[in-house]
């Protein structure tokens, strides 16, 4: 029966992989590069319990942490507290649905759906009566069934529909459901393998099966049920149980890859592959623990094995690694070589060689002690030639070995590179000059025979039979055993060329260090570096390979950044002005490679073996690629997966209408690639935003910040690098609202507020400037009217009294006289009161509307005045009614007041004044009385000084009558009478 | 009979040195004399009925009743009474008014005594005198504002220097009201501000200090 199983493999096998699965028996991990991710790398929880992939190229991880989406480069974790319908974060069970939503178990959480972003639990309300839900499938008519740790559902629309359970019915725990070719729906449950039947569940098979806990069912290609459970694996056809070649312990899960491969997970003893051969990957080689839950291929044909303590993904991606592993004695290799036996050598920095035996590394001791060898160049003769880093060479011929050193002729004992040419000479590239061997002598070249530079890195001979020597400072040529000038070599400059490849149509083509790849054909110099794609701008090694199917040949070249590989025909195409994609497909770490370092400069830094495959040297061990195995991942899908407006993210679905804020806006793009995402490569677009194309090698994320309010639309475009035609874009409307104050009315309004300012004040200051006119013209009427009352009328009086003199005959000369005097006092009192009008014009301005001579307030305030200026006390009192003598006389009265108090204050030196206002019905009586210093009333001068005078004449003006009496002394007092001629104050 | 022959002159003015003067002018005249003098416009109105002068010398501007008002009073009673204004303005509106309260000579205070004496010989004779300036003043004279007893009470308040305010509050009717009459005063006088109606009204003499 095992003869069958096996048979059955042997016909899908493709010879090459027969090949392929012979030559590394031995070694599981010869054909798979693994890459093992844990929480470090951005899961959750090291245990993954299930895996799926969706059918938009994301794979989805279910760890006991919470559920994971990844596209080859993100980790987006799902748990409660992001989404909180996810009842638990323990993830049991994922099963994509043909709609495109993914089903969800959870331990203790129920059954979650997310669609498209929004996510659904159904629990109890919905039927689910268990909330632990293992297993999940949905069948090819699109019914999703349900395994629970009690019972098995089937969702009828939004309901859940219990199968077992029913009548006689068992209850089950189902952790496996299947269905097969024949479209039965098989669970797999707590006591055995069940299968549905109309509405209900029953046995698998017929008899007992002793099966046990069944946690895992598939079909193989023979249309046999292969089942996982406590009591072991088992194989049904039809039916029938029979043995597999293998017996794993606690085989848990089960998975069928593309090429009918069982692979069995088991929960202690690591991961069986089951098909031609039986592969065990266990912890102490692969795996990251020995307990596996979860084994899946998705469609790049990776396999994702989920376990108790990482995620690991095993590729065929056709790159392998010799490192210390495998028995180097350090990783860091200097050179590879494949002798013309076809042996493959390799040697360390550190001056170990070893040679490959199959997959077996042997090392391979120089027979000369202490000669530490880290390269062999074997020529045609078959003798052995080894380079040392400070030994000089080693010559190893039929038994006889000679060691060549400083000694014997070399300028330097490190050795990069021995060349045979067609004439038989060898040549060696050493630290410091080019060496020649001519028998058991060397002649060294030195710069004074023309080499460019002391350090030689690397050697060739080109269609002519000319010797190619790259050194540190420029390339040279020595042709006829000269060197000779070459103009193109010249034009160079002192580059340091590393790598020399001269291809069959006639171009050169070098690798320098940091200045690119550089082809020279028929004397002009093309120059490629990472601007036109390449990987890194120091080229340490090219190698051609034979081209496969409609693809060309291809360039393959290592550098520090890992190994490239270009199509020839389109660097050709650039080099002769037909422009166009230069496709670079890199390999690193993401492709199996422990390091993306390479090593070069010493020869030979690379080499293709007869069988077509390519070895470089790298500081993590030696790597080999084989071309034919080298799949493309699939086509870019490019997705938009979140959008974060100020911090917050937003759903991503339909048009994307953010709320107003400060501009900062983040959108997170990718385009699933679980094979090797770092081939694939973006390009953004804001339009309405961005005028041009934003290139994104790497980042998969747009950053845009003070972005302003309006209607966008972003536009991303993803290319795979390794299928040129490959491109994918999305489109996603973004529409940012405005605050209020962004918004066009808010300006509107802003400029008719600013107007409206404007206006106001433009309106402010024209009422100042109208109230200012108007204070103007109220002192200007004010004064005015002083004039007529002061100036005016005493022009007037004087005038007419003038006149009137004048008009008398000369006899009359007594009373002209009188009348000249009175037109002079007139004359003298005018002037007087035209100088207590300025007085009063700058003493009234506070007072503007008060009426023009309120006698009472004006003698008050000034009474007032003179007490606070002078310290003396002024004692006012008003006595009776009050009532106006009219302008003249108030006016007078004031005057007469003022004077009186001011010779008391200035001549009497008074202690204290009293000013008593007396108004009686027929006269208003004035006294002001001091205590000062008082004088003698005869004294005329006195009178005249102390402007007794004009208080007389004032008074009698107003026809009142005006007294002094004082002594010196004593104090003076002074009364003005003045008779009441109107009864009616207010006039005017 | 030398007191028959002359002009029988009565004085109304508040201002006693220009009386003085006026009646030592007068009286130092042989064909006249002064017979009365008033302080006031109602005095003036009651001399006016005791001596019945021939030529009242009047002041526009007195206490108690203005010169204007005293005219039209005394004429009432008397309408044969000859009347010289004298007065320091020489608005028109003034003039017009006196000479329209019936007014039949106008003359400015501090005029040659010549002129005095003149006008009064000659509207004693029934003639009119106006002085030179004056019939300047008249002829210039734009036609009348015909402002009315609010407008004119309204625009004495304006020169005042109220606001339309202060006029409301002191006239008991409301700032609209005020505004729409104020209004109709910048119309009438042909101004277009307060302040300007306010110089006009001043200038024109149809408000006085």
């Amino acid at each position: 029966m095992t003869y069958t199983y096996d048979q059955m493999f042997t016909c899908r096998l493709l010879p090459g992989m027969l090949l392929c699965t012979a030559a590394f028996a031995r070694s599981p991990e010869a054909e798979y590069s693994k890459r093992i991710w844990r929480t470090e790398d951005g899961l959750p929880q090291n245990k993954i319990q299930a895996l799926t992939q969706t059918g938009d190229g994301y794979l989805w991880i279910g760890t006991s942490g919470g559920l994971v989406r990844f596209d080859g480069v993100r980790f987006v974790v799902f748990d409660r507290s992001n989404t909180p319908a996810l009842g638990d974060d323990s993830i049991l069970s994922l099963c994509p649905a043909r709609d495109g939503s993914l089903w969800i178990g959870t331990e203790g959480g129920g059954l979650v759906r997310m669609k498209a972003g929004a996510v659904r639990t159904f629990g109890p309300a919905e039927g689910l009566t268990n909330p632990f839900v293992r297993a999940l499938a949905e069948d090819r008519s699109g019914l999703l069934w349900v395994g629970t740790d009690r019972g098995f559902f089937r969702l009828d629309g939004a309901k859940l529909h219990r199968l077992d359970g029913r009548g006689k019915g068992p209850v089950i725990s189902s952790s496996a459901i299947f269905q097969d070719k024949t479209g039965v729906i098989w669970t797999g449950s707590n006591a055995g393998l069940y299968r549905v039947q109309g509405d209900d569940i029953v046995p698998g098979f017929s008899g007992r099966q002793e099966l046990g806990r069944v946690t895992s069912i598939l079909e193989d290609a023979k249309g046999a049920l292969v089942v996982a459970s406590e009591s072991g694996l088992r194989r049904f056809e039809a039916g029938v149980p029979n043995a597999l070649p293998v017996a794993p312990v606690n085989p848990h899960t089960l998975c069928l890859d593309h090429d009918g491969n069982i692979w069995v997970g088991t929960l202690s003893a690591g991961l069986l592959r089951v098909g031609k051969n039986t592969s065990v990957y266990r912890a102490s080689d692969t795996l990251p623990d020995n307990s596996v839950l979860a084994v899946f291929e998705d469609n790049s044909q990776n396999l994702w094995v989920g376990t108790q303590d990482g995620l690991l993904r095993m590729t065929r991606s056709g790159v392998h690694t010799i490192s210390s592993k495998d028995g180097l004695a350090d990783d860091n290799v200097a050179s590879v070589y494949e002798d013309p036996a076809g042996r493959l050598w390799m040697g360390t920095i550190s001056g170990r060689m070893y040679r490959l035996e199959g997959e077996r590394v042997v090392p391979f001791h120089v027979p000369v002690a202490g000669f530490n060898a880290r390269s062999i160049y074997t020529d045609p003769a078959g003798t052995q030639w080894f380079s040392s880093t400070s030994h000089g060479f080693l010559r190893l011929q039929g038994g006889h070995t000679h060691v060549f050193s400083m000694r014997d002729g070399l300028r330097s004992n490190n050795i990069r590179q021995f060349l045979y040419d067609r004439n038989g000479t060898v040549w060696i590239a050493t630290g410091s000059g080019l060496t020649r061997l001519e028998g058991d002598s060397l002649r060294t070249f030195y710069l004074e025979d023309g080499l460019s530079y002391g350090g030689v890195r690397v050697l060739a001979e080109d269609r002519n039979g000319d010797i190619l020597v790259g050194t540190d400072g420029g390339l040279n040529r020595i042709h006829n055993g000269e060197f000779v000038r070459d103009p193109v070599f010249l034009k160079l400059g002192y580059e340091k060329v590393w790598a020399i490849h001269v291809d069959g149509r006639g171009s050169l083509w070098l690798g320098t260090r940091g200045n690119g790849l550089v082809r020279i054909r028929d004397g002009k110099i093309t120059r490629y570096t990472t601007r036109d794609g390449l990987l890194s701008n120091s080229v340490y090694h090219i190698l051609a390979d034979a081209g496969s199917g409609d693809a060309g040949e291809r360039f393959w070249m290592s550098s520090p950044a890992g190994v490239f590989a270009v199509d020839r025909r389109e660097l050709d195409d650039v080099a002769e002005g037909r422009p166009g994609p230069i496709v670079v497909m890199p390999y690193g770490t993401d492709s199996g490679m422990l390091s993306s370092q390479m090593n070069g400069g010493i020869q030979s830094a690379g080499c293709r073996t007869r069988s077509g495959r390519l070895w470089f040297p790298s500081v993590k061990g030696a790597v080999r690629i084989d071309p034919a195995q080298l799949r493309a991942g699939p086509s870019p899908h490019v997705l938009i997966e979140a959008v974060v407006a100020d911090d917050h993210a937003l759903p991503v679905s339909g048009e994307i209408v953010i709320p107003p804020g400060r501009g900062k806006l983040e959108i997170d793009f990718t385009s699933p690639d679980l094979l090797s995402p770092d081939r694939v490569t973006f390009r953004y677009r804001l339009e309405g935003f961005d005028e041009t194309w934003t290139p994104s090698p790497r980042n998969r994320a747009a950053y845009y910040t003070n972005l302003p309010p309006g209607k966008y639309r972003f536009h991303v475009v993803a290319r795979d690098g390794a299928s040129p035609g490959g491109t994918s874009e999305a489109f996603l409307p973004i529409v940012w609202r405005p605050y209020f104050y962004q918004t066009y009315w808010f300006y509107a309004a802003l400029v008719i507020l600013a107007a409206l300012c404007i206006w106001s004040v433009f309106r402010f200051y024209a009422r100042q400037t109208k109230a200012r006119y108007a204070l103007v013209l109220a002192e200007r009427t004010r004064l005015a009217r002083e004039m007529h009352d002061t100036v005016i009328q005493g022009c007037v009086g004087v005038s007419t009294l003038l006149e009137a003199a004048r008009s008398m005959p000369a006899s009359a000369q007594d009373r002209k006289l009188e009348i000249m005097e009175r037109a002079a006092t007139q004359v003298r009192l005018t002037v007087n009161e035209a100088r207590e009008a300025v007085w009063d014009l700058r003493h009234s301005e506070t007072a503007q509307n008060a009426p023009p001579t309120d006698v009472v307030e004006t003698l008050k305030s000034f009474a007032a005045q003179v007490e606070a200026a002078e310290g003396i006390p002024v004692h006012a009192a008003i006595e009776g009614t009050p009532a106006s003598l009219g302008n003249t006389s108030d006016r007078n009265l004031l005057l007469v007041a003022r004077e009186a108090i001011r010779n008391a204050v200035s001549h009497a030196h008074a202690a204290g004044i009293s000013v008593i206002l007396h108004f009686e019905p027929k006269e208003v009586r004035l006294q002001v009385a001091d205590d000062g210093m008082g004088f003698t009333p005869d004294a005329t001068r006195d009178n005249a000084h102390y402007g007794i005078i004009g208080m007389r004449e004032r008074v009698e003006q107003s026809g009142g009558t005006f007294h002094v009496s004082s002594t010196p002394g004593k104090g003076t007092q002074v009364t003005a009478r003045i008779p009441v001629r109107t009864k009616h104050g207010e006039r005017f | 009979m030398a007191n028959v022959s002359k002009i029988r002159v009565m004085l109304a003015d508040d201002h006693p040195i220009v009386c003085l003067g006026l009646s030592t002018m007068i009286d130092s005249q042989p064909d006249m004399t002064v017979v009365a003098q008033a302080s006031d416009g109602r005095e003036a109105v009651e001399l006016f009925g005791t001596h019945l002068p021939d030529v009242t010398l009047i002041d526009l501007r007195m206490p108690e009743q203005s010169g204007l008002e005293a005219i039209r009073a005394i004429r009432a009673t008397h309408p044969d009474a000859c009347f010289i204004v004298l007065t320091t303005y020489q608005g028109d509106e003034d003039i017009h008014r006196a000479l329209t309260a019936g007014a039949q000579g106008y003359l400015l205070k501090g005029m040659p005594h010549g002129e005095l004496l003149d006008a009064i010989r000659r509207v004693h004779s029934g003639g009119r005198y106006l002085a030179g300036a004056v019939k300047e003043s008249l002829a210039n004279r734009p036609p009348g504002p015909q402002l009315s007893p609010r407008e004119l009470q309204i625009l004495e308040l304006i020169v005042k220097g109220m606001s339309n305010k202060q006029i409301g509050d002191r006239l008991g009717i409301t700032e609209g009201t005020v505004k729409w009459h104020v209004n109709s005063i910048l119309g009438r006088l042909n101004v277009s501000d307060r302040t300007q109606a306010a110089v006009a009204a001043l200038n024109r003499g149809i408000v006085q200090l």
